[in-house]
């Protein structure tokens, strides 16, 4: 995108150059290593730590380019400091710049300077980074990548860079992280804004950044040259002065601990501090203002006007045979849906890439076969509603993408399309990109706190969570013989989507005893044989297993006394939450409904000695519960075990209670029937 | 309409040569070929035009048949490119079932990127992919292709089959050579039809197959060259980015990686005199080694940076000690730059790394047999081998990757071969004394102390730089179930003679043990999970392969709760197998104590299908004793 003041007709020379670097912000000068720095053997807030960062400190400013007409550029620099405490932290010493380009628009780092400083005995030595040894990789067609190795590094070592990225593309202002795989002892980002331009700015993440504003009164004096015509070419200069105003935004964040990896987390994305800019608008002097996005309602309105989105559905039908071939089927409506969507994913193979825009016209997807996202689920949307469903297309942004902060209008934070359907005052999603999703029942990546409908509905924010559970339920009758040999048989109900996983992996197995060999990995306890498994394509998202067993393991004979754990098919295993405490939410994707019938059938010979105890817990404000019951009934015994979680996100300071909750289950369904021979 | 389609048709197949001629209805493939199979090749062939010492083409025409999703890494195209080679005619096409054509793949339609393995931070290599998205299966991809190629150094194993799960109808292999040039090659695990010819000043060779059936994936497989029918190939002389050599012997290979070490070596004279003073007070050349190793540990760091001639020419030691990083062959050169400097023999040594890739065949010379550079230093008849690219490893543990198989020492005189050393089973231990507490309610203190030594240190290896917090959590995860609580624990390297190290740890179980009514069941926690399969392997179709053997040494003291008794002790139990073996004794101590002993040895060896009953008989019995119970009655009896 070329923005430029005023028509191309003049060129322009930008005087008075004032865009000196913050130093107020920065905390040293490049190359002034302190002596504490070397001899720092540990990070101050983070015995743990390997490195850290000394000072990550950027500044993104807007250049004005008299050359050619290119106008307005982005400048952004970056000056950061690293100090290596051991050699776990080396890979910290290689450095990957990202750098975009594309046809129209392009980075270009244009300055790089890079250091490593060492303490030998006593005194600083310095080494520089070579130009030879920065490397460009062409990484694909729209990115390249600077790569570097310092030079150098020891335990111990400190590491300064200086970069600067000049930009074409004032879209995306150049985001910043204050939060790192490793600890930062100080982030600092300072961005000045003509006042032609109005971006969106967004700060998320737990960590606290301060933020301060203020702004800069600017003059740039502007040069144009005339050719007058006549007998000899003469040049003739104005000069003219142009006032503006500079907004500045600073933030700022001080000791900000190492983000940690951890499991049932959506994306660290949703929680990482960090601050994203959108252009909004601009303004330039004697020009009309131009909207990029700016409210919600902008966004609807430019989607809906945008050639490879609303417009596409207004285009003439290429499904009416389908649609024909689906009515005569006589349907229910959400039978109707699923049939829908299970045509659409038969015609279009998602090619796995996730957009919000389609790639080529609906009709052109439809007949080659194949599309990203949106050509596939705008091709549902347009089905839909030819078969008479109010249908709209639902943009989301998916798991690994982050949540959409309602309260930051951004187009680019959406990077997905599914369909939805409101019917009879329900509300449906649907994704075609997965054979094994159907209605409401969309593929994990979709499942992201909320999407915004592009259509005339009044609620334009749709919840896209707790549709759907998890729902696995099994019963289990064994019966033992005098000699205690087992003959025993499950059948397990999956609903929803523990359907959909089991359906997942069984696509992916080629052959069913795989299933088989995948079960016993699961359940060591005992031998399966006679695996059967229906599923039907009327009801999608259920199925039914059922297997023999003939042996269970640690089913102990000592003299006249047998034990036996009952708990033959355990929903967990093992407390998959081992760690002390927890820095960040534990997020499940579904509620989680799980249910175990056992009935034993006990020999004559043997007589029940000792049965587990009932139990019951549950979790406050209904976040989950558990209950067992034993019973007795004559020379059977019948347990039930049943375990609800219905809650999707639990809080750091509520993960000693799940974690305990979880152990209490494992620990129950290890609990002993103890049998006594009556001989 | 009609005629169009068939023009459209036409054109397609004449630009697509040998594709056209043949039927791909999926219903002609034989139903043998079909059996296991997620993808059949219908047509492969590959064809070399050398033209030159330095220069070849390489012409390819792949046809396959997709069965199922999990057969689209046989319908992925993957095209290795880098400053030595250039893409041309790059196209493809899509047929359905019956083999009619859908649609074509265009030069546009393939991606092209940058080619990088997680360890390399910057190479020339490059990638042209394309993989098609399916709608319904079968479906048939077809692919065609020429690699023009300005130095050789090599050509790849060739294989008819592209991975598991893939049969093919039919393959040839073609290489037409100068006769001067010469070619060395050997078929492997297939009697493949084979032609010799020869034309004025060419020849010709030609391999073809036919009908190979797929082979199914099972964990624990050898090596790919002992199960999958193959060619290696190797040109006698090569030319490559202005380098020329022979590879006719191992001797002359080594004459040729040799003229690129040659003269890498020299170091600045400050650097001599400081490691002269650093080993100056060392008598013994094997602890001047040490110290020297030790040196070039602090100094460096392992990046791979690979571009041209960089892949096989190591950066000099000056550089590597100026800048302090570098890569396997860097490494490797600076250490022994560093020892030549004080007068210490050293043999930068080419090896194979990993289960998958060595030098097998030491008959047969050529350049991808290795991936690897280490350090021979002959020291007398005490041989000590170094790998270079880790800073924290202990000196003179070359790994298990790098252990028992031939590695290439290349001297002045040209290429020998030598065997690195074989961790042996009894030397590949893990040591633990636990000692347990059992409380009335289930809950456990523990304390234990386990030495992990070779082999079996590498398990501990990645946790020893590591900050005691990520230990911590590390050992959470890892060790045995049972909510295990760490009050204090301690990981140190002892290595010596052998790599070591030692796990000190301290701690509280709330489930160590199960309670019901008056009793209480203890299943034995030893703490550790074992590193072989967990699982029966049932209709095991090929060898299972442990390239090295190790030994389990576990010892438990449980103490019992005040006021209970011993109602039941498992009995003591030995099993064996061609796998492994398995030892376990329950022994009362006095009135409170119970001591467990279990050792379990696992062999090395390649072990043929036939053996899976007995080995599956052992895997589940260790399944079965490990889950053994011991119970405890509260009351005195």
């Amino acid at each position: 995108m070329k923005t430029t003041l005023l028509p191309l007709i003049f060129a322009f020379l930008l005087l008075g150059l004032q865009f000196h670097s913050m130093s107020q912000n920065q905390p040293s000068k490049f190359g002034k290593i302190d002596l504490t720095e070397l001899e720092s053997k540990l990070c101050p807030i983070d015995s743990n730590a390997h490195a850290y960062y000394i000072f990550d400190v950027g500044n993104t400013s807007f250049e004005y380019d008299q050359t050619m007409d290119k106008g307005f550029q982005l400048v952004f620099n970056r000056h950061l400091r690293i100090k290596i405490l051991d050699k776990q932290a080396f890979d910290w010493g290689n450095f990957s710049i990202p750098i975009y380009q594309s046809n129209f628009d392009k980075e270009e780092v244009t300055s790089l300077k890079a250091f490593t400083y060492n303490l030998e005995e006593g005194k600083i030595t310095k080494i520089k980074l070579e130009k030879s040894d920065i490397l460009t990789e062409e990484t694909s067609d729209n990115w390249r990548t600077l790569k570097f190795a310092m030079p150098g590094l020891k335990e111990g070592s400190v590491l300064e860079i200086e970069y600067d990225i000049r930009s074409d593309y004032l879209f995306n202002l150049q985001e910043w992280y204050f939060q790192r795989k490793i600890p930062i002892l100080y982030s600092d980002y300072t961005v000045k804004i003509p006042e032609y331009f109005n971006y969106n700015r967004s700060s998320t993440g737990y960590y606290p950044i301060q933020s301060e504003t203020g702004c800069n009164f600017r003059k740039l004096t502007l040069t144009h040259r005339q050719q007058a015509e006549g007998l000899t070419v003469k040049e003739e200069k104005y000069t003219y002065d142009v006032d503006f105003t500079e907004n500045i935004f600073h933030y700022s964040a001080s000791n900000i601990p190492a983000f940690p990896e951890e499991k049932f987390m959506k994306t660290a994305e949703n929680y990482l501090s960090k601050i994203e800019f959108e252009l909004q608008s601009t303004q330039f002097p004697n020009q009309i203002q131009k909207y990029y996005t700016a409210s919600w309602e902008e966004i609807d309105n430019k989607l809906n006007e945008s050639a490879n989105f609303g417009l596409e559905l207004k285009r003439a039908n290429h499904l009416d045979d389908d649609t024909k071939l689906l009515k005569d089927r006589n349907l229910g409506d959400e039978p109707l849906m699923n049939a829908a969507l299970r045509l659409i994913h038969k015609k279009i193979s998602w090619n796995g890439q996730y957009n919000k825009y389609t790639s080529a016209t609906l009709g052109r997807a439809y007949k080659t076969g194949e599309g990203n996202s949106a050509d596939v689920n705008l091709n549902l949307v347009m089905l839909l509603r030819s078969l008479g469903f109010t249908s709209h297309p639902l943009i989301l942004s998916t798991q690994a993408h982050g949540i959409i902060h309602p309260a930051h209008p951004s187009i680019t934070r959406f990077n997905y399309v599914i369909a939805m359907v409101a019917h009879n005052g329900k509300t449906y999603l649907l994704d075609a990109t997965d054979p094994n999703s159907s209605a409401n029942l969309v593929p994990i990546r979709c499942l992201n706190d909320k999407g915004r409908v592009i259509g005339d509905l009044p609620d334009k924010w749709i919840n896209l969570m707790d549709y759907k559970s998890y729902v696995s339920k099994s019963q289990c009758m064994i019966t033992l013989d005098s000699t205690l040999s087992v003959n025993g048989k499950i059948r397990k109900y999956l609903s929803d989507y523990s359907a959909y996983f089991y359906k997942s992996k069984l696509k992916e197995s080629a052959e069913p005893e795989e299933s088989i060999k995948e079960l016993e990995e699961e359940s060591t306890s005992y031998t399966i044989n006679n695996l059967q498994i229906s599923t039907s394509d009327s009801i999608v998202n259920q199925m039914e297993l059922s297997y023999d067993i003939s042996s269970i393991d640690g089913l102990n004979n000592a003299a006249d006394m047998v034990y036996f754990s009952p708990a033959l098919d355990p929903f967990f295993n093992e407390n998959p939450f081992k760690l002390e405490k927890r820095e960040f939410p534990v997020e499940f994707n579904y509620p989680y409904q799980v249910q175990r019938m056992y009935a034993f059938v006990l020999p004559e010979n043997y007589e029940i000695s000792e049965l587990p105890q009932p139990l019951m817990i549950k979790l406050p404000e209904g976040a989950g519960s558990f209950r067992y019951d034993t019973k007795k009934i004559g020379n059977m015994i019948s347990i039930s075990s049943m375990i609800d979680i219905n809650k999707s996100l639990f809080l750091p300071d509520e993960y000693e209670l799940l974690k305990t909750f979880v152990q209490i289950i494992v620990d129950k369904e290890k609990e002993m029937i103890v049998l006594k021979s009556r001989n | 309409m009609k005629r169009k389609f068939l023009q459209l048709l036409i054109g397609l197949l004449a630009s697509i040569p040998g594709i056209a001629q043949r039927n791909f209805d999926y219903s002609l493939v034989p139903d043998s070929l079909k059996k296991d199979a997620n993808a059949v090749v219908r047509s492969y062939s590959t064809i070399y035009n050398r033209l030159s010492v330095e220069e070849y083409t390489l012409t390819v025409n792949y046809v396959a048949t997709i069965l199922n999703e999990k057969g689209s890494s046989a319908a992925e195209l993957l095209i290795n490119y880098d400053n030595n080679s250039e893409v041309a005619d790059l196209q493809g096409a899509i047929y359905d079932e019956k083999g009619i054509y859908v649609k074509s793949i265009k030069k546009k339609n393939f991606n092209d990127y940058a080619f990088n393995n997680s360890f390399t931070l910057y190479s020339d290599n490059r990638v042209k992919q394309y993989s098609p998205s399916a709608t319904s299966y079968p479906y048939t991809v077809a692919y065609t292709y020429s690699i023009e190629y300005k130095s050789t150094v090599g050509f790849p194993i060739w294989f008819p089959q592209m991975g598991f799960g893939v049969s093919a109808e039919e393959a040839e292999l073609v290489i037409n050579t100068p006769e001067i040039l010469g070619l060395n090659h050997m078929p492997l695990n297939y009697p493949f039809r084979f032609e010799e010819t020869t034309s004025g000043t060419s020849k010709h060779f030609k391999w073809t197959a036919t009908a190979l059936k797929a082979i199914t994936y099972e964990p624990g497989l050898p090596d790919h060259l002992d199960i999958f029918p193959s060619v290696l190939l190797s040109p006698n002389d090569i030319a490559y980015e202005g380098t020329t050599g022979n590879f006719t012997s191992w001797e002359d290979y080594g004459k040729w990686v040799y003229s690129l070490i040659d003269k890498r070596d020299g170091l600045p004279a400050e650097t001599l005199a400081e490691i002269k003073l650093l080993t100056g007070p060392i008598a013994d050349a094997k602890e001047k080694a040490e110290a020297l190793y030790k040196y070039m540990q602090q100094k460096t760091r392992y990046v791979n940076i690979a571009l041209g001639i960089g892949g096989f020419q190591p950066m000099a030691a000056t550089e590597v000690h100026q800048k302090g990083y570098g890569d396997c062959k860097a490494l490797s050169n600076y250490m022994k730059a560093l020892l030549n400097g004080i007068g210490i023999e050293a043999y930068y040594t080419e090896i194979g790394s990993g289960a998958y890739r060595k030098i097998k065949f030491p008959e047969f010379p050529s350049v991808n047999q290795t991936n690897h550079v280490i350090l021979c230093m002959p020291n007398g008849k005490d041989t000590i081998w170094l790998e270079c690219t880790n800073q924290n490893l202990p000196f003179g543990y070359i790994g298990a990757n790098n252990s028992d198989r031939y590695s290439l020492l290349v001297t002045p005189n040209g290429g020998k071969l030598a065997r690195t050393p074989t961790y042996e089973t009894r030397k590949n231990t893990r040591n633990s004394n636990i000692q347990v507490s059992l409380f009335g309610n289930g809950s456990a203190r523990i304390e234990f102390t386990a030495d992990f030594r070779n082999y079996l240190y590498e398990d501990v290896f990645y946790l020893i730089g590591q900050s005691k917090e990520e230990q911590k959590k590390e050992l959470l995860k890892t060790l045995s179930r049972g909510d295990l609580q760490i009050d204090g624990f301690s990981l140190t390297d002892v290595s010596g003679d052998d790599a070591k190290a030692t796990l000190q740890l301290n701690g509280q179980m709330n489930s160590y043990a199960v309670t019901g009514g008056n009793r209480i069941f203890v299943e034995p926690n030893l703490m550790f999970r074992h590193a072989f399969a967990g699982n029966q392997m049932k209709n095991r179709k090929q060898n299972l392969y442990e390239a090295v053997g190790y030994a389990y040494n576990d010892t438990l003291n449980l103490t019992i709760p005040l006021n209970t008794s011993i109602e039941f002790l498992p009995n003591d139990n030995e099993f064996s197998s061609p796998y492994g073996s398995y030892k376990i004794t329950y022994q009362k101590l006095g009135d409170t104590q119970i001591r467990v002993s279990r050792q379990i040895t696992i062999h090395k060896g390649n072990f043929p299908p036939e053996e899976f009953g007995t080995i599956n008989a052992f895997l589940t019995g260790v399944l079965r004793q490990d889950k053994e119970k011991i119970v405890l009655l509260v009351g005195k009896t």
